[in-house]
């Protein structure tokens, strides 16, 4: 089951974990190196490996194979990153497991990009879940790896563990309260980086939040763990303050935003996807904090994907124009709420 | 300092370049810095073409990518060259941490400090690589040009050895120590 399908990504600040792995065959210069033959070699070396070696079934998908929307809505369920969705898809393989929380991505920077998202905080089960793919894929062929730096990757910044776990926040009320900045900047302090939605450059639409170790080299994969783990607790303790002083505090006002938010959800007639994680991120607020009742068996993760643009056009191939889209934005959401 | 091109003039050219926190620094001597496009060959009192000769060094020199030095230095197994490296900031196979191992060190120091891989090691990997013969000299040759390292964790077990009152081990880290002090000083390793 994808992240999002499942209720547990829907139920508090944290929705998902996930830990990627970077890895390099020692047979093969790196991707951007490599020839055309040279990937489809490595994506065959991966895929007799995993075959061989790990009793999971996986599914062997050429990037070439994929429609732009498909990308796009692979991006979206952030089972790729943007790189493998824009770049140059020749000779680039996606395997992925039958649950869909392995996304093995082959010649994106690295030879391999082994990623396992799960819903909730538990990067632990992430991580052995990751190790268990990276264990298969090394008894088949040989990686890049250096006593002292460790697994050798085209990025100095990966060096080391290879190891990117990274947690997925939503942050209400320390946005609204101003206080992510000085939070970006403790953290970046102790080695952790905070970015937006989609990683590397995305804007926090919704007050999403993804929290990653930065340090790859000189500290191990389960202390690089416990390290963003303990900070991501800390995160979620502070939040849950101040989301209980907003709410004492806001009184008929907060309760009043929140469910007009929420009134515009429901009811609107066309909702942009900006508009939307804005709306997504009050209501999601109002049942957590009690002011919205009723609708706790809504899973909001899955609404929140789908109602991504690409996730849209895939379902809805009549919607290539935006404003037809919206359209169908706002029926989908309502669908969710009768 | 002799030039570390010519190898026989002193070296009064300094040359450093830093891009995408990837560095390359090169001690020159003016003619052999004037034939790689890093500066002109401009006399004392010659102020005719001072300016032309100094900016058009210098732009030619960006304009063209990089200066010639700079795009010279080859990995030999992908074909990168530091020019590009510089330009990206990502290496294009396992060697190349080998090859531009001096321009590396500082981003590697900068982004994680001064450390050593202390996690996962792949178990069938590396038994692989010692099997073969090529593969093998890689790691090898990462760790041995770290002398300076080896002397800092040499020092440390030389306090322990002394905490201990293990005289006689440290007297043998005392003196390795001392080799590798002596070796460094020779310029065993660049510094």
């Amino acid at each position: 089951m994808k992240w999002f399908n499942d209720k547990k990504s829907s139920d508090g600040v944290v929705l998902s974990s996930r830990v990627r792995l970077a890895r390099n065959l020692a047979d093969y210069p790196f991707p951007k190196k490599c020839t055309e033959a040279d990937k489809l070699k490595i994506c065959n070396t991966v895929k007799e490996a995993l075959g061989a070696y790990s009793c999971e079934r996986f599914n062997y998908i050429h990037l070439d194979s994929l429609s732009g929307i498909e990308k796009n809505a692979l991006l979206e369920d952030h089972m790729i990153s943007r790189e493998f969705c824009e770049g140059d898809p020749a000779g680039r393989m996606l395997i992925t497991d039958e649950q869909s929380t392995v996304s093995v991505m082959v010649n994106e920077e690295d030879h391999l990009r082994i990623q396992v998202i799960l819903p909730g905080l538990d990067i632990k089960s992430a991580y052995k879940k990751a190790n268990e793919i990276d264990e298969a894929q090394s008894r088949g062929a040989a990686q890049a790896f250096d006593e002292k730096l460790g697994y050798l990757t085209s990025c100095p910044t990966n060096l080391g563990t290879g190891m990117r776990a990274s947690v997925m926040l939503h942050l209400p009320a320390l946005t609204s309260c101003g206080q992510m900045k000085a939070l970006v900047n403790t953290l970046s302090k102790i080695g952790l980086a905070v970015r937006g939605l989609y990683g590397e450059g995305s804007e926090a639409d919704g007050s999403l939040y993804q929290i990653s170790n930065q340090i790859t080299l000189g500290i191990s994969e389960e202390d690089a763990i416990e390290k963003l783990a303990g900070a991501v607790n800390q995160v979620v303790e502070r939040e849950r303050q101040l989301r209980e002083t907003l709410v004492t505090s806001g009184g008929i006002d907060l309760e009043d935003s929140i469910c007009r938010s929420f009134g515009l959800l429901r009811y609107a007639k066309k909702m942009s996807s900006k508009e939307f994680l804005k709306l997504w991120s009050d209501v999601k607020f109002g049942v957590e904090s009690g002011v919205i009742k009723d609708l706790d068996s809504v899973n909001l993760s899955k609404l929140l994907v789908e109602a991504m643009p690409a996730h849209i056009l895939k379902k809805y191939p009549e919607t290539a124009s935006s404003a037809v889209r919206d359209a169908k934005r706002a029926e989908m959401i309502k669908s969710y709420f009768v | 300092m002799l030039c570390e091109i010519c190898k026989k003039n002193q070296a009064t050219f300094f040359y450093k370049q830093t891009k995408n926190g990837v560095t390359f620094e090169k001690n020159l001597c003016a003619s052999c810095a004037k034939e790689q496009g890093l500066a002109s060959n401009v006399g004392l009192f010659d102020f005719d073409g001072i300016a032309d000769d100094f900016f058009g060094g210098l732009l030619g020199s960006f304009a063209s990518g990089q200066p010639k030095i700079v795009a010279a230095q080859k990995c030999e197994k992908c074909g990168m060259t530091l020019g590009e490296l510089l330009h990206s900031g990502r290496v294009g196979c396992a060697d190349c941490y080998t090859v531009f191992r001096k321009s590396l060190v500082p981003t590697i120091t900068k982004i994680h400090g001064n450390v050593a891989h202390c996690g996962k090691t792949p178990e069938f990997s590396a038994k692989k690589t010692a099997t073969e013969g090529k593969t093998e000299e890689k790691p090898t040759q990462v760790r041995e040009l770290s002398t300076a390292e080896k002397i800092a964790q040499l020092k440390a077990k030389l306090s322990q050895a002394i905490e201990e009152q293990e005289y006689e081990m440290a007297a043998q880290y005392r003196d390795e120590i001392k080799l590798l002090e002596k070796k460094l000083d020779e310029g065993g390793e660049e510094k």
